[in-house]
């Protein structure tokens, strides 16, 4: 039974705990993002401020290339060359996330955690943009440095 | 060797693990050929109509979406969301569109990134109007 205990809280621990990310608010910062260049899409990354498995991050992938880190609270976006983009994040599986990227346009994903067997997953998956404004709004920002 | 409780529970995460790996949506290789006319057809959903695709979880396709016509693939009518985004999951998660035989059954998806055909177990018809 104590056995079962404890791993019960180590359960609820990892699944609970975990600090919001801190920076800039996208409502504050909204105005200084710098236009979509002609020929490139953008691609913003956001995971809502939620208690369920806070505590759990992954790194972004996107085409094998780290562009960021899934954390409670946060967005970023990153502005790729159209085509196919695979998204990927690693917990106790991968999970991926395929679509194509045109010239001008924005995507929007997201990524939340779920149960897993032992740690919870990290999913991610397209979001519509009416839906991931209204999300992205109170989040911060963990991108790197806006060019001024 | 174990308790028997250990041993419980290390057979119950064994049989979640197996049990909680999706397996590939099925899919059949198939290459798009891009409309050349026809590119302002656009089809409006007139019901929510829930569909599984192959080794896929269920979807449910809204009412009142939009869906632009885009191309061909050899087992239909290629037709793109609109204003919204529309994916199939089963191990992964995959941006998908409508794929239309005749008469506007749904007869499976296209994966425009794995340029691939997923069939339904059964092709469903669509109630839909034109805009």
């Amino acid at each position: 039974m104590r056995f079962f205990k404890i791993v019960l809280a180590a359960i609820i621990l990892v699944l609970g705990a975990g600090c919001a990310a801190t920076g800039q608010k996208y409502s504050e910062m909204a105005t200084s993002i710098p236009s979509l260049a002609a020929d490139k899409g953008r691609i913003f990354f956001y995971r809502s401020d939620t208690m369920f498995g806070a505590a759990m991050t992954s790194d972004i992938r996107l085409n094998d290339r780290v562009v960021g880190r899934s954390e409670r609270g946060s967005f970023f976006f990153v502005d790729e060359v159209p085509g196919n983009m695979i998204v990927s994040t690693v917990t106790e599986v991968e999970k991926q996330l395929t679509f194509k990227l045109a010239a001008g346009e924005t995507k929007f994903v997201k990524t939340s955690v779920s149960f897993g067997v032992l740690v919870g997953r990290i999913n991610s998956e397209l979001t519509n943009s009416t839906e991931a404004k209204a999300e992205i709004t109170g989040l911060a920002y963990t991108g790197a440095p806006l060019k001024k | 060797m174990f308790p028997k409780f250990l041993r419980t529970v290390i057979s119950f995460l064994v049989c979640l693990f197996v049990a909680s790996c999706a397996s590939e949506v099925h899919r059949i290789p198939t290459g798009l050929i891009p409309a050349t006319t026809g590119t302002d057809r656009v089809i409006v959903l007139a019901a929510n109509t829930e569909v599984a695709p192959a080794n896929g979880y269920k979807r449910v396709l809204r009412y009142g979406s939009k869906w632009k016509f885009i191309g061909h693939i050899s087992q239909g009518s290629v037709f793109e969301i609109q204003n919204d985004v529309f994916m199939l999951e089963a191990k992964h998660m995959h941006q998908a569109h409508l794929v239309l035989s005749s008469n506007n059954r749904l007869v499976g998806f296209f994966l425009p990134v794995e340029e691939a055909f997923v069939p339904l177990s059964a092709s469903v018809q669509l109630s839909v109007k034109d805009k």
